[in-house]
C-alpha cells in the first residue's frame, strides 16, 4: 500500500496521478523535516513532507493535535526554519526569505489584533508598513472593512469586538495585504458553533472570488470537507494522505485515515477473492480519486463485496470501515442484513446514533430522527449498505501478506 | 473541478498512525522554538547589549576578583573569618533580621490594602511607597533624632536613654528602607489571586481567620519567601546606614569601608568585598530561580470577580493594629525629615529657620545639577538595556539568553558597596587591551569628565535589572502571535518592536525609568567609592552633613532630594504618557 501511494506522485504510467508539472504561482515543499532538540531526545514534528499546492486552490492541513499541520504552516509562512528541505514559491527557494518579506499573510488562532490600536489601525497596519500614500491606505481600508461588514466597528479597539467581529478584523486586516497567499491557522476554533459556520462560507467564497491561494490548518473534519479542494490529512509528522474531500473520506487509504473521518468503527476480515483488480476508470482518476479494488471480504458478519485500497492479496487481513450512516439500525431498507441488539441510543435532532452489538463486536449505527429511537436492549435488524463501504488493510498486518 | 489542484504526496507513511498525543510544540512560545534565521539587527543590538554589560558587569567584578585573590585579598579574607569573624555574624543577623520583620510589615500592610475596607486606602499606599524615594540614611538621621539617646520620642516623651545605635537602629531603618519592596511584591501577588478562590473557601466552611492562615498565606508564599530573600540581599549590602547608625555593629559592608577609607587597603577591601558578595550571591540566585518557580498562582490577566473585603474582627484588629503603627511611624519619621530643615536643631531648638535651606543652596547647586543630569543620562540608558536584554532573552535567545540575563540581574544581585569597589578598582586606571590602550581611566577625579562617568555607568548597572525584570515578564505575557502578525504583515523585528512590543509594555516602561531614575538619584552605596570632589552627587554631600552632625542640613537637604525625585518621576511620566498617546492616535 505504501507502494502503492508513492507511486501517486512519481509520474510513471500506471500511477492517476493529475499532474507532475508545476504550475506558475505554485506553492511546493520538498522534503521538508523539522527536529525540535531537547535532553529528552529529538522530536520530529514534521517528517519529510512533500506537498505541491497550485495556486488559486484551497488546500487544508488536518490531523489531530502533535501531527505537524501547524508546524508546517508555519515553516510555509517562515516562522520556523525546516530542519531539512526546502520550500518553493513559483520554483524559487524562499528559505532565505524572512518571514516578513514573504507573500503571504497569516490569519492566527488568537486573532493576534494589536490591542493597542483600533479597528482601523489594525487593518492599515501592513499598508502603513509599506509605506503606502495616505489617500490609498484609507482606499484600501475601507474596501476591506466593508468587504468584512466591519465598517461601523472602524474606530474601536479590540476589547470592544466579539470573537466573531475581531475575527472579521483579522481576516480583513490578512486580506488587505493582497497576498498571494492566505495562511489560517485554526482560525475557527475560538468561535461558537453556529458562528463557525457562518465563517467557513464566508471563508471560502472570499477566497474563490479573490482568487487566492488558501492554506488552512485545522482539526476538524467538517470544517476541513466543507470548505477544501484539497484535503491533506496528516499524522505524526507525516503526511497519510492528499486528496478531494470526498476521496478521502471515502476512499481513506489505511485506517489512521478512516477513523479520523465520520464515525463509526471497523470490522476485521479476510480477504476471499478479487473480484476486480485496479480500477482504471477515467471517471474516478478525474474526481481525483484513488483507485479501488473490488473485494470478497469474509467478515463475521458474512462475505461482503466491497470496494477497498488496491493491493490487498487474497488471504491478507482487511478491515472493512463502516460508518455510522452505512448501518442503518430497526429501519429495514435494502442492503446486508445484520441482526444486533441495541446498547445505547442518543437522539441528536435528524438522527439518531446507536450502539449496535452485532456478531462483529459493538458498531455504531444510525436511525432516522423522524422515528421514535429503538429502546436499548432490543434486538433489531440491520442493514448495511455494501455500496457505501471500503476496505482498508487490516490491523494486524498494515500490508497485503 | 477539485482534480488539477494537488500532484502531491507526502513521504511513505508508515503502517496506520497512532496520533501523537504530546503537545504541539510549534503553538507554544517555549524555549525550545527554534526561530528562523536572525535578522542582521538582532546581532548588533546582541553586540551592543554584550559590550555595554561588559563595562558595567564585566570588568569590575573581574578586577574584583582578581583583587581579592590577590595574596592582600586572601588575607584579608580569611581575616574576615578569623578575627573577624563576628563582622560576618553581624551582617547574617542583620539581613535575616530585615528579612523577616520587613516581610511580615509588608504581608500586613498588602493585606490591609487588599483586603481590609477603609478610608485613606490611597493615602497609605503612598505613605508604605515613601522610603523608597529618598535617600536610605535620610530615615536613619530622623530616627536619631526621634529615638537617641537624646530622642524626642525616647527621651523627650519618655525619659529613656535609650541607645539606638547598633543593631536595633539599623534594624528599624533598614525594615523601613525595604519593606516597600516586599509590600509590592506580596500586593502585587494578592491581586493576581482569583477571588474565586475565596469564596470556595468560604462556601466549604472555612472562617477569614482561617482562610487567612489555610488559603491567603499558603498562596502568597512564594511572594513572602522571595521578599525575605531580597530583603536579606539588601540588608547585608546596604553600606550607608551602618556608617550613620551602625554605631559599633560592624557589619561586612562598613568593614570594606573602613578598609578602604581608612587605610586605603584595597585589595583587603576586595578580600572582605567576597565574603560579602559570596552570601548575596547564593541567596539572589535561590531567589531567582527557586522561590519565583514555587508560584502557586495562575496569572490569566482576567479576573473573576472582586475580592470581598474582609470584616471578621479578629482578623481586621490585629492587621489594622500593626499597619496603623507602622504608617504611624514611617509618618513620624519623615515628617520630623521635612521639619528638621526649617528648624534650628530639631527637638533642641525648635525656633524656625532658612539656614539650612541657604547652606543647601550655596553648598548644593552644583550638586543637584550634575545629580539630574547624571540621572537623566543613565535612566533612559539603562531602561533601553532592560528593553533589549529582555527582547533578545525572551524572543531570540532563549537557551543562551538565560546567561544574558544573569548577567544583568548582578547589577542588583552583587551588593552597592562591592560594586562600587569594583568599579574603583577597574576604572581609576586606564584598561589596557594587549598593549593598547582601550579606555582611559574613567573613575577618580583625575579622569575624564571629573569620574561622572563611572558614576554613569554605576547607575546603568543599578538601574537595570528592575526594569529588565519588569519588560522579560510583559513580554512573556505578550502572545507571540501578535508579534507574528506584525511580521506576517510585512513588518521587520526593529519595526514590530517599535510599532507593536513596546506600546504593549508602556506599564513595564514606566516601572523601569522610574526604578532608573529613583535608583540614581537616592544611591550611595555603589558610589561611595568612586565620588569626587569634581563630580558632586547630592547623596554624598548629604553623607557628609550628617557626618559631620549637621543634621539641620542632611534633613533639608534630603527633603530637596525626595521633592526633586517626584517631580522628575511625575514629569518623567508625563512625558511617557505622552509618547503613548501620540502612538495611539
Amino acid at each position: 500500500m505504501t507502494q502503492m501511494h508513492m507511486s501517486d506522485n512519481s509520474g510513471k504510467p500506471a500511477s492517476p496521478a493529475p499532474l507532475a508539472s508545476v504550475q506558475a504561482g505554485a506553492l511546493e515543499l520538498k522534503g521538508i523535516t523539522k527536529v525540535y532538540r531537547s535532553k529528552k531526545g529529538d522530536f520530529r514534528a514534521v517528517d519529510d513532507t512533500n506537498l505541491v499546492i497550485e495556486p488559486g486552490t484551497f488546500v487544508t492541513l488536518l490531523g489531530p493535535s502533535g501531527c505537524g499541520k501547524t508546524t508546517t504552516l508555519r515553516m510555509i509562512a517562515g516562522f520556523e526554519q525546516p530542519t531539512e528541505g526546502d520550500v518553493l514559491l513559483d520554483g524559487q527557494s524562499i528559505l532565505d526569505v524572512t518571514a516578513d518579506k514573504r507573500p503571504m499573510s497569516m490569519v492566527f488562532q488568537s486573532y493576534a489584533l494589536f490591542p493597542h490600536l483600533s479597528v482601523r489601525g489594525n487593518v492599515e497596519f501592513g499598508l502603513k508598513i509599506k509605506k503606502m500614500n495616505k489617500e490609498e491606505r484609507a482606499k484600501k481600508v475601507d474596501q476591506a472593512l466593508s468587504m468584512m461588514g466591519i465598517e461601523q466597528y472602524a474606530d474601536r479597539y479590540p476589547h470592544q469586538l466579539s470573537g466573531g467581529q475581531q475575527q472579521r478584523v483579522a481576516l480583513a486586516r490578512a486580506l488587505v495585504m493582497e497576498p498571494k497567499i492566505i495562511l489560517f491557522d485554526e482560525p475557527l476554533s475560538n468561535l461558537d458553533a453556529r458562528l463557525r459556520v457562518k465563517m467557513r462560507g464566508e471563508i471560502r467564497e472570499l477566497q474563490r472570488n479573490l482568487g487566492l491561494t488558501a492554506i488552512f490548518v485545522t482539526h476538524d473534519q467538517s470544517e476541513a470537507l466543507t470548505m477544501s479542494d484539497v484535503v491533506v490529512v496528516m499524522s505524526a509528522g507525516k503526511v497519510e494522505q492528499v486528496g478531494s474531500p470526498w476521496g478521502i473520506y471515502h476512499r481513506p487509504i489505511n485506517r489512521f485515515v478512516a477513523s479520523f473521518l465520520g464515525t463509526g468503527g471497523f470490522i476485521a476480515g479476510r480477504v476471499g477473492k478479487v473480484l476486480e483488480e485496479v480500477s482504471a476508470d477515467p471517471d474516478h482518476i478525474e474526481d481525483g480519486l484513488p483507485p479501488a479494488c473490488l473485494y470478497r471480504v469474509e467478515t463475521p458478519l458474512g462475505e461482503l463485496d466491497v470496494h477497498g485500497v488496491p493491493g490487498i492479496a487474497v488471504g491478507g487481513d482487511a478491515d472493512v470501515v463502516i460508518r455510522a450512516e452505512n448501518l442503518m439500525v430497526g429501519n429495514p431498507v435494502p442492503g446486508h442484513s445484520v441482526e444486533g441488539k441495541v446498547v445505547s441510543s442518543a437522539f441528536d435532532g435528524e438522527v439518531v446514533h446507536y450502539q449496535v452489538e452485532t456478531a462483529a463486536g459493538i458498531l455504531t449505527g444510525s436511525g432516522p430522527g423522524s422515528r421514535v429511537p429503538v429502546r436499548s436492549g432490543t434486538t433489531v435488524a440491520c442493514a448495511l449498505e455494501t455500496p457505501a463501504l471500503w476496505a482498508v488493510p487490516g490491523k494486524r498486518n498494515g500490508v497485503a501478506r | 473541478m477539485a482534480n488539477a489542484v494537488i500532484a502531491a504526496v507526502a513521504a511513505p507513511s508508515g503502517a496506520d498512525g497512532a496520533p501523537v498525543r504530546g503537545k504541539d510544540p510549534s503553538r507554544h512560545s517555549g524555549s525550545n522554538r527554534s526561530k528562523p534565521r536572525e535578522s542582521a539587527s538582532v546581532w548588533v543590538i546582541l553586540a551592543g547589549v554584550v559590550v555595554v554589560l561588559t563595562l558595567v558587569l564585566g570588568l569590575p567584578v573581574v578586577k574584583l576578583l582578581v583583587s581579592a585573590f590577590s595574596p592582600a585579598g586572601r588575607t584579608a579574607m580569611a581575616g574576615a573569618f578569623a578575627n573577624h569573624a563576628e563582622t560576618f555574624w553581624h551582617s547574617i543577623v542583620l539581613g535575616l533580621l530585615v528579612g523577616l520583620i520587613g516581610t511580615f510589615i509588608g504581608f500586613v500592610c498588602a493585606y490591609v490594602e487588599t483586603f481590609i475596607q477603609m478610608p485613606g486606602k490611597k493615602a497609605m499606599h503612598w505613605l508604605t511607597l515613601l522610603p523608597t524615594i529618598s535617600p536610605p540614611f535620610a530615615a536613619a538621621t530622623a530616627i536619631i533624632t526621634l529615638f537617641g539617646k537624646r530622642g524626642m520620642v525616647t527621651n523627650g516623651l519618655f525619659g529613656l536613654e535609650f541607645n539606638i545605635y547598633g543593631l536595633p537602629g539599623l534594624v528599624t531603618v533598614l525594615t523601613m528602607t525595604f519593606t516597600p519592596v516586599a509590600y509590592l511584591n506580596i500586593k502585587g501577588m494578592f491581586e493576581n489571586l482569583d477571588p474565586a478562590t475565596f469564596e470556595a473557601a468560604s462556601s466549604l466552611g472555612a472562617s477569614e481567620f482561617k482562610t487567612l492562615f489555610k488559603v491567603t498565606v499558603p498562596m502568597v508564599l512564594p511572594a513572602m519567601l522571595s521578599s525575605f530573600l531580597v530583603l536579606f540581599v539588601e540588608g547585608i549590602a546596604d553600606l550607608a546606614n551602618p556608617l550613620v547608625i551602625g554605631g559599633d555593629y560592624r557589619v561586612l559592608a562598613s568593614q570594606i569601608y573602613f578598609a578602604v577609607a581608612g587605610s586605603g587597603d584595597i585589595s583587603g577591601a576586595a578580600g572582605v568585598a567576597l565574603v560579602l558578595l559570596v552570601p548575596a550571591l547564593t541567596v539572589f540566585f535561590i531567589q531567582k530561580y527557586w522561590a519565583n518557580k514555587k508560584s502557586v498562582v495562575t496569572v490569566t490577566g482576567k479576573p473573576t470577580g472582586s475580592l470581598k473585603p474582609v470584616t471578621s474582627k479578629t482578623v481586621t484588629v490585629p492587621m489594622l493594629v500593626i499597619a496603623c503603627l507602622w504608617i504611624a511611624l514611617v509618618l513620624m519619621v519623615y515628617l520630623s525629615l521635612f521639619v528638621g530643615g526649617f528648624v534650628k536643631i530639631l527637638g533642641v531648638d525648635n525656633g524656625f529657620t532658612w539656614e539650612h535651606f541657604i547652606f543647601v543652596h550655596r553648598l548644593g547647586s552644583d550638586a543637584i545639577g550634575t545629580t539630574l543630569l547624571l540621572t537623566l543620562l543613565a535612566a533612559p540608558i539603562a531602561a533601553l538595556l532592560a528593553l533589549a536584554i529582555a527582547w533578545l532573552v525572551v524572543r531570540h535567545f532563549p537557551r543562551f539568553g538565560r546567561i544574558l540575563d544573569l548577567w544583568g540581574m548582578l547589577g542588583i544581585a552583587i551588593p552597592g558597596t562591592v560594586l562600587g569597589l569594583g568599579f574603583a578598582l577597574a576604572y581609576s586606571e586606564s584598561t589596557v587591551l594587549f598593549d593598547y590602550e582601550v579606555l582611559p581611566p574613567l573613575a577618580g577625579g583625575l579622569a575624564v569628565g571629573g569620574g561622572a562617568i563611572a558614576i554613569v555607568m554605576v547607575f546603568i548597572a543599578r538601574g537595570d535589572p528592575t526594569g529588565q525584570q519588569a519588560f522579560i515578564s510583559a513580554l512573556q505575557q505578550i502572545n507571540p502571535q501578535v508579534e507574528e502578525a506584525s511580521t506576517s504583515l510585512g513588518a521587520s523585528p526593529l519595526q514590530t518592536v517599535r510599532k507593536v512590543t513596546l506600546p504593549l509594555m508602556s506599564s513595564a516602561l514606566v516601572t523601569s525609568i522610574t526604578y532608573a531614575i529613583t535608583k540614581s538619584m537616592t544611591t550611595i552605596t555603589a558610589i561611595i567609592f568612586i565620588t569626587t570632589p569634581q563630580t558632586k552627587v547630592m547623596t554624598s554631600q548629604i553623607l557628609d552633613e550628617v557626618d559631620a552632625g549637621r543634621f539641620g542640613n542632611a534633613f533639608a537637604y534630603s527633603s530637596l532630594l525626595i521633592i526633586l525625585v517626584l517631580v522628575v518621576l511625575g514629569l518623567a511620566n508625563i512625558l511617557l504618557r505622552q509618547l503613548n498617546h501620540s502612538k495611539r492616535s
